[in-house]
């Protein structure tokens, strides 16, 4: 690999990179600062400023963020040349940029205000005319103001609605001196489909997107529940360094300040949760209370389903070896490190951040976590921690906790790398990458170069070949296993693709220090390349057997079944069809019943039409009287202050809660003091009857056919034919 | 409820309790007089309190139904109970009496209503165990049984629709599908042309005359003689027809299917349910002439 990486020299230091480095990225990479408006990591560059220009040698100066490396090339970042043009590509930018409201500028920290100071050029004060007319302000929408005159069209804000969000919101309208930013083909900011995720805001370079007045806001319980925070308190700690204090300033509320006596507990086991913590003084210690082999036991003496098709036998015995869970050493939890199966209780410090997929995926908590001392910590609703992802330092930090607490653990755990030194896993800790995917993202296409082998951290991945007739699916895989060996065992190319189901969590070995560990060790690359041939054979009889099995499990993941916490399953080979589940659902709820005997349908089961109490509940989104909400438990209810906006029923994508109308009395308006019945209607989901112990449809059901399973759990029970999950069926 | 290896220890309590009252029945039989055990005996009592109280059980099933909210045991528990409580005390009855059906009327008349109530009840195990698997396998689109005649009247509409797209309009009761009915009812359904394809008359014919008909949600038995050659008819048509008419055929052939599906559906639910009507009065018929019994007996 050594041989094929491109040589240059950067301001006269001799460096080294891969082929399709950019000049940008190379000079990043060795310490050498050459400024950028319009790029910034992580998107796509398009040089349209020219501010990174360099000279590399040739006639025209180059823009650095997009010209790649090439071998023996001299670049030069700062020769009297470039500094010209700079600065004459600066005060192009200056001349009519406005000067920043006075209101703004304590939260301003506008990169081309730092530019303008660094190039010595003061915003409408260059040799350049200004032009005259002013140009519109939108300040339609509640969370970020608009001011065009602002704009340098650098395209950040279009790249970031586009490319990192995809949420195709933001364009360009317009052509030439008329060209500027527009929202769904010029409509007002607050009219567009935007969704206010705030990417746009963080990536204006500019003070042409700014907060608006009132930014996030919480329930009085959050705020409650702990003591304010201020912006500079939180760029004081590393994790938040170098996030926008501005955008901080917009979601302070959504971060509060907790102290928790030693024994108090912080968060428990299986309860939902949808907040982060951080430590900032002292320590706590997470444990889980059910040890595994017991849940093991339990899972394997139950067994209400007797599905085992092909498919699902084949993805078994695919995964015997490498996802044993009495083999496991480890218990992969929510926190930056992992539990000891034998005992599972540890420590977290300072430093330290647990719940965060509770709080990004709606995941009950993983394990409960009480003071182990004194301690404060910061708590965190789901946008800091949006923020916080896209903060390297943060990035960085977490990546080395990782490293330091939960990779060895999660390498010695795993009986494929059992034969690894304790020396080489320290090693191999060092080079190492943590990757996230978001759900959907494409992790590697089939036939890309091999260049390195997975280690699935977190959440779950499809693996995907083509076939003439279409995509086939030849496995899901969870959280312990791994994938990539194969290309990196046979031609260096991806023999299938894979795709991330929800968030997940890679561990990235690049491919040389895969082939190194293969070298050291043969009996690690013996058994890669007994797997391998496992799998080729596997693969094989999959095709053979065609899509036996996989299309339920297709229909099951289309059907968005996997987010669902408590799924009314109806058994069609037991069901008798005689409406006891819809009659007792009516009983326990004044007559109204809150399920439908029908509904979508994989393999044998009806997926009977009732609140599935998914993860990430969209039905919570935008409730104008906060009526709907969910318990530290599953269930999702609907408080009697429900003014029957609709809004829930709307945002549910399942069709799971209904509008039912009832009688009221409210004041006549034409007889003072009198009351007259006026006909309302109310929202209503299924609160899988929490007020009366267990869900009456199953209880009720007298031919053991209705079923409240966990989508998680079942699709591992089985279609993964994972046994350590506890399966939380009723 | 399908017999499985969930109900292994209601078998076990059932087989206990018909061993038990086996070991007390044989020596009381040998050692009773020459007129056999009667219920009259202590024994004979035992037996007859026994059955009654565990069949009165297996009657509270209908109660416990009633309340479905009430958390006094799951429903499945309760029907294993039914089921498995209710065959022994067949048996201790029998003990009851003797091994005899009884010489009065009103004996002859209980037991002979204990074999109907047994019967029905073991056929309708085996009803509720084989049919939901056959009507998942052979009815692709169930739909709720209460709804069955509305979405009958559906597929008349969409076949009227689909018709008069390349035939031109015909004389139909309902001309327009109602606001908001159904899902079906927001599809879009096929233009109609200006001016009915050259040929189409004898699809219209088809549709109108034979097809049509069977639309309606009181007609099952016609919809299931006309289903025995249906595939022949629809076969015949596609020969008769010119090449642009048959992807209509096609669609009405497969909305057929559909109504053929939902006569299926009818059928097994009937098949499903129907043993009820015979179960469930003679049960409590059962009981009641028990209760009766009981009360004659004790009396005299």
């Amino acid at each position: 690999m050594s041989d094929e990486m491109v040589t240059l020299t950067i301001d006269e230091k001799e460096v080294s990179v891969p082929p399709g480095t950019t000049i940008y990225d190379a000079a990043r990479e060795n310490d050498i600062d050459i400024p950028v408006v319009c790029h910034m990591p992580g998107l796509e560059p398009v040089a349209a400023c020219r501010m990174c220009v360099v000279d590399a040698g040739a006639r025209t100066f180059p823009a650095a963020c997009i010209r790649e490396c090439e071998k023996g090339m001299e670049v030069k970042t700062n020769t009297p040349e470039v500094a010209k043009a700079r600065k004459v590509l600066t005060e192009l930018l200056m001349t009519d940029y406005p000067e920043v409201e006075e209101s703004d500028q304590h939260l301003a920290d506008f990169e081309i205000e730092n530019l303008s100071k660094r190039e010595g050029v003061a915003p409408g004060h260059t040799r350049f005319p200004v032009k005259e007319e002013e140009r519109a302000r939108d300040n339609s929408s509640s969370v970020i103001k608009v001011d065009h005159n602002a704009c340098i069209l650098c395209d950040r804000c279009v790249r970031a609605c586009t490319d990192v969000k995809g949420n195709l919101v933001i364009g360009r309208n317009g052509k030439g001196f008329l060209a500027q930013i527009g929202f769904d083909n010029d409509l007002p900011m607050g009219q567009s489909s935007c969704v206010s995720c705030g990417e746009c805001l963080v990536s204006c370079p500019t003070s042409a997107l700014t907060i608006n007045d009132g930014g996030f806001t919480v329930g009085d319980a959050f705020k409650e529940s702990g003591d304010p925070v201020v912006a500079d308190e939180l760029l004081d700690i590393s994790i938040f360094q170098g996030i926008s204090p501005a955008f901080l300033q917009r979601n302070l509320e959504a971060c509060v300040r907790r102290t928790f006596k030693k024994g108090e507990i912080i968060c428990r086991e299986g309860e939902f949760g949808n907040t982060a913590f951080y430590v900032i003084e002292g320590a706590v210690e997470v444990y889980i209370s059910t040890p595994v082999e017991r849940q093991i036991k339990k899972t394997q003496l139950s067994g209400l389903f007797g599905l085992v098709n092909r498919m699902a036998s084949g993805l078994s015995q695919r995964e015997k070896h490498q996802e044993d869970p009495e083999s496991m050493g480890f218990i992969p939890i929510d926190a930056p490190i992992d539990l000891d199966k034998q005992n599972p209780v540890a420590q977290m410090m300072k430093g330290d951040l647990f719940g965060e997929q509770s709080a990004m995926n709606f995941y009950p908590r993983s394990a409960t976590v009480r003071a182990a001392e004194d301690c404060v910590l910061l708590e965190m609703l789901r946008p800091v921690l949006q923020i916080l992802q896209k903060n390297p330092a943060f990035k960085e930090e977490m990546e080395e906790k990782y490293k330091e607490r939960a990779l060895s653990n999660q390498l010695r755990g795993m009986p494929i790398f059992k034969s690894l030194t304790p020396e080489f896993i320290d090693e191999l800790r060092e080079k190492v990458e943590l990757i996230r995917y978001e759900p959907g993202e494409t992790i590697f296409s089939e036939g890309d170069p091999a260049d390195a082998l997975y280690i699935v951290r977190l959440g779950f991945v499809q693996v995907m070949k083509r076939f003439p007739g279409g995509d086939l699916t030849l496995a899901y895989l969870h959280k312990g296993t791994y994938f990539g060996e194969m290309g990196l065992l046979g031609e260096m190319v991806r023999t299938a693709s894979c795709k991330a189901l929800d968030h997940v969590e890679l561990v990235k070995v690049s491919a040389v220090d895969f082939r190194i560990m293969l070298e050291r060790f043969p009996e690690v690359e013996a058994s890669f390349r007994k797997e391998v041939e496992d799998r080729e054979e596997q693969n094989r009889a999959i095709a053979e057997a065609g899509m036996v099995g996989d299309q339920n499990m297709t229909d099951f993941l289309d059907q968005g079944l996997m987010k669902a916490q408590s799924l009314l399953l109806l058994d069609l080979d037991k069901c008798v069809r005689c409406d006891e589940c819809v009659r007792a659902c009516a009983d326990a709820h004044e007559g109204v019943t809150r399920l439908v005997r029908d509904g979508l349908r994989f393999d044998r089961y009806l997926v009977a039409t009732a609140c599935r109490s998914c993860t990430d509940p969209l039905c919570m989104v935008g409730c104008p009287v906060g009526s709907i909400r969910r318990r530290n438990s599953l269930e999702i209810i609907i408080e009697d202050w429900c003014v029957g906006c609709g809004l829930c029923a709307e945002q549910c994508p399942y069709g799971n809660i209904n509008l039912h109308p009832f009688e009221a009395r409210e004041e006549d308006p034409e007889h003072l003091g009198r009351k007259r019945v006026v006909v309302r209607n109310k929202a209503t989901g299924c609160d899988l009857c929490s007020d009366i112990g267990s869900p009456s449809c199953v209880y009720a059901c007298p031919h053991d056919a209705a079923h409240r399973v966990n989508g998680q759990q079942f699709f591992e029970k089985h279609y993964l034919g994972v046994k350590s999950s506890e399966g939380r069926e009723n | 409820m399908l017999v499985d290896e969930k109900q292994h220890h209601w078998i076990g309590i059932s087989l206990a309790i018909f061993i038990v009252a086996l070991v007390v029945y044989v020596p009381y039989h040998a050692g009773s007089g020459p007129e056999g055990p009667t219920g009259k005996t202590l024994h004979g009592l035992a037996f007859g309190i026994a059955g009654f109280a565990l069949m009165m059980v297996c009657g509270l099933l209908g109660a416990r139904k009633a309340i479905r909210t009430w958390r006094i045991g799951k429903a499945q528990s309760w029907l294993r109970a039914h089921i498995w409580l209710g065959l022994i005390s067949f048996p201790l009855i029998l003990f009851h009496s003797g091994l005899s059906f009884g010489d009065g009327l009103l004996s002859q008349v209980l037991m002979w209503l204990f074999v109907a109530a047994i019967i029905s009840g073991v056929i309708g195990v085996f009803i509720q165990s084989v049919v939901p698997r056959m009507l998942l396998e052979r009815v692709q689109r169930e739909t709720i049984y209460e709804q069955i005649p509305h979405v009958i009247d559906q597929l008349r509409r969409e076949g009227d629709d689909l018709v008069e797209a390349v035939c031109g309009t015909f004389e139909r009761e309902d001309t327009t599908v109602p606001a908001g009915d159904g899902w079906r009812a927001k599809e879009e359904g096929p233009e109609p042309v200006q001016a009915p394809i050259a040929g189409s008359e004898r699809l219209k014919e088809f549709y109108v005359d034979e097809i049509r008909p069977l639309l309606y949600p009181e007609v099952a038995g016609e919809a299931a003689a006309f289903n025995t050659h249906s595939g022949a008819r629809f076969g015949r048509m596609r020969t008769l027809l010119a090449i642009e008419l048959h992807e209509t055929l096609g669609d009405l052939e497969h909305l057929f299917g559909e109504r053929r599906e939902l006569d299926l559906q009818m059928r097994m639910h009937l098949w499903l349910h129907g043993w009820l009507f015979i179960h469930v009065p003679v049960a409590y018929s059962l009981l009641a002439l028990s209760i009766v019994h009981a009360i004659v007996s004790l009396y005299y």
